[in-house]
């Protein structure tokens, strides 16, 4: 019986030794220092808003700190944060009316957070430091249509217009570039990932 | 499937997502809303006590009343005057424009050629002694000192500047590519050595973004000292307040011990054991004297040195 009790109590302190406390301030702002980014990415794919995609990420780590006893500690953290956002996202949806997503496509890109996070939560570098790796190897072409649309903040028209090609030219070149720096991206997190492993 | 009904269906584009965040922020936190998470959260203020409820209604309260009461009428009646006569309040305020020529004489502006109009970029505003704002298009008068990062004009005529003197108002054009922003400085007191002006006394920095008051502040302006120049930036105010309207209108203050510019970013880095950022009606405190608050167009960051 006291050797039951002893094991019992030992699996349990092996638990909460693997698991945040998140009762523990400093705990709770590592993680949010660890997960927001990935968070907000994930937010705004979800939205195609900037500030939506903020304002849901703060919600929801708020929800998180006021919900944390209902936390299960057989889950994984960015696991649960994702979810509250998804929760989040849908309530913005239902009161916006503005589009949805199936769960399939959905359920893809949280596969894809999800091994973002894991990285970064192993303290290996981040999916920012690996696109900003994964940038520099775009094609010239690819890379200065990526550079004049998301970096220097114009719209198609104007990349068109400063890059001297079509609107339509510039469409399909941002779709090849995103494709290209997916590719890129996923393979430098799994290599990371089979090395840990 | 959660599809509402009437709502379309879309697919979502992770990376579109991914490349708008990294061109917002680069590989770094979001500052701003850690800061904002942890205020709500784990950092959330404590509720002062509320402070007892007097008593009785004493005779100063009665008095408090009535003269509150009095304004409130006088204020009324005041408005409904001015409805009735059609007539609107206004103020007008006179602003005197002058332009400063390259031999830094004050000339009145219809002796400007008007054929070559300023940029709107080269604009700065300086505050002569007697305290009228000045519009100048100055030209480069001294070297322009060229530095990995930007490059940093004095466009006051170095000859007034040997030696002590008071007051001192000097301008500075600092050039970084395709942008070029004009800076004034003025204060009781100003030195010129061999690698820097130093200015102490009221100390007044004036930029199209920001408006400045220091206890004392150094500008880097020898080209002997380019390699110290880039980290130090345009220049370096010690005791700083520092005020700025963000781009939403909101009106931010800054306190730190010192302060750096550096145009080439448009960056305002802030350092010091005691630091306060003040925007509406909160206020952040920053003690610890391993981090460095860095103030942008956009926002603010905190880093680590």
């Amino acid at each position: 019986m006291h050797l039951i009790s002893a094991i019992a109590n030992d699996v349990e302190n092996q638990l909460s030794e693997s698991q945040p406390d998140l009762h523990d301030p400093a705990v709770f702002g590592d993680l949010v220092r660890a997960h927001h980014r990935e968070l907000i990415v994930y937010a705004r794919a979800l939205t195609r808003e900037s500030n939506t995609a903020n304002d849901i990420v703060q919600e929801a780590f708020i929800v998180a700190f006021d919900k944390m006893d209902t936390f299960d500690v057989t889950r994984d953290f960015p696991t649960w944060m994702r979810g509250i956002v998804r929760n989040k996202w849908r309530e913005w949806v239902r009161k916006n009316k503005r589009y949805q997503y199936s769960d399939t496509n959905i359920a893809e890109m949280d596969a894809d957070i999800a091994a973002w996070q894991a990285e970064s939560a192993a303290g290996n570098r981040t999916v920012f430091d690996a696109l900003s790796s994964c940038l520099e190897r775009l094609p010239e072409n690819l890379r200065e249509t990526v550079n004049e649309f998301y970096y220097n903040d114009q719209n198609g028209e104007e990349v068109a217009e400063a890059l001297g090609v079509s609107p339509a030219a510039i469409r399909k070149r941002l779709q090849r570039a995103r494709e290209l720096l997916k590719a890129c991206v996923d393979r430098k997190i799994s290599d990371q990932s089979l090395q840990e492993s | 499937m959660n599809q509402e009904s009437n709502i379309p269906t879309k697919k979502p584009d992770v990376m579109d997502a991914l490349l708008s965040e990294h061109a917002r922020l680069g590989s770094g936190e979001d500052t701003a809303l850690v800061e904002a998470i942890l205020l709500r959260t784990v950092n959330q203020p404590l509720e002062l006590p509320q402070p007892i409820a007097k008593a009785s209604f004493g005779w100063q309260d009665w008095a408090k009343m009535a003269a509150a009461v009095t304004l409130f009428f006088g204020m009324t009646a005041l408005v409904l005057h001015q409805i009735k006569g059609g007539e609107r309040a206004e103020t007008t305020f006179q602003l005197t424009v002058t332009y400063a020529t390259a031999d830094n004489q004050l000339a009145e502006p219809d002796t400007m050629p008007e054929e070559n109009p300023a940029p709107s970029n080269r604009i700065g505003i300086v505050r002569d002694v007697t305290g009228v704002v000045a519009a100048t298009d100055l030209k480069p008068i001294a070297p322009i000192m060229q530095v990995a990062e930007f490059t940093l004009v004095e466009t006051t005529s170095p000859a007034e500047l040997n030696g002590t003197f008071t007051p001192s108002i000097d301008v500075f054009e600092a050039a970084t590519a395709g942008r070029v922003e004009s800076f004034a400085v003025s204060a009781n007191h100003s030195k010129r050595t061999d690698s820097a002006l130093e200015y102490d006394g009221k100390v007044e920095v004036n930029h199209p973004e920001f408006h400045i008051q220091a206890e004392r502040l150094v500008v880097q302006a020898s080209s002997s000292s380019t390699a110290s120049y880039a980290s130090t930036g345009a220049f370096q105010a010690f005791g700083a307040i520092i005020e700025r309207t963000l781009e939403n209108g909101q009106v931010e203050t800054a306190k730190a011990d010192e302060l750096v510019y550096k145009p080439n970013d448009q960056s305002l880095e802030l350092t010091g054991a005691k630091m306060e950022l003040t925007a509406g009606s909160k206020t952040l405190h920053f003690d610890n004297e391993n981090e460095k608050l860095i103030l942008r167009p956009n926002g603010f960051q905190v880093v680590r040195k």
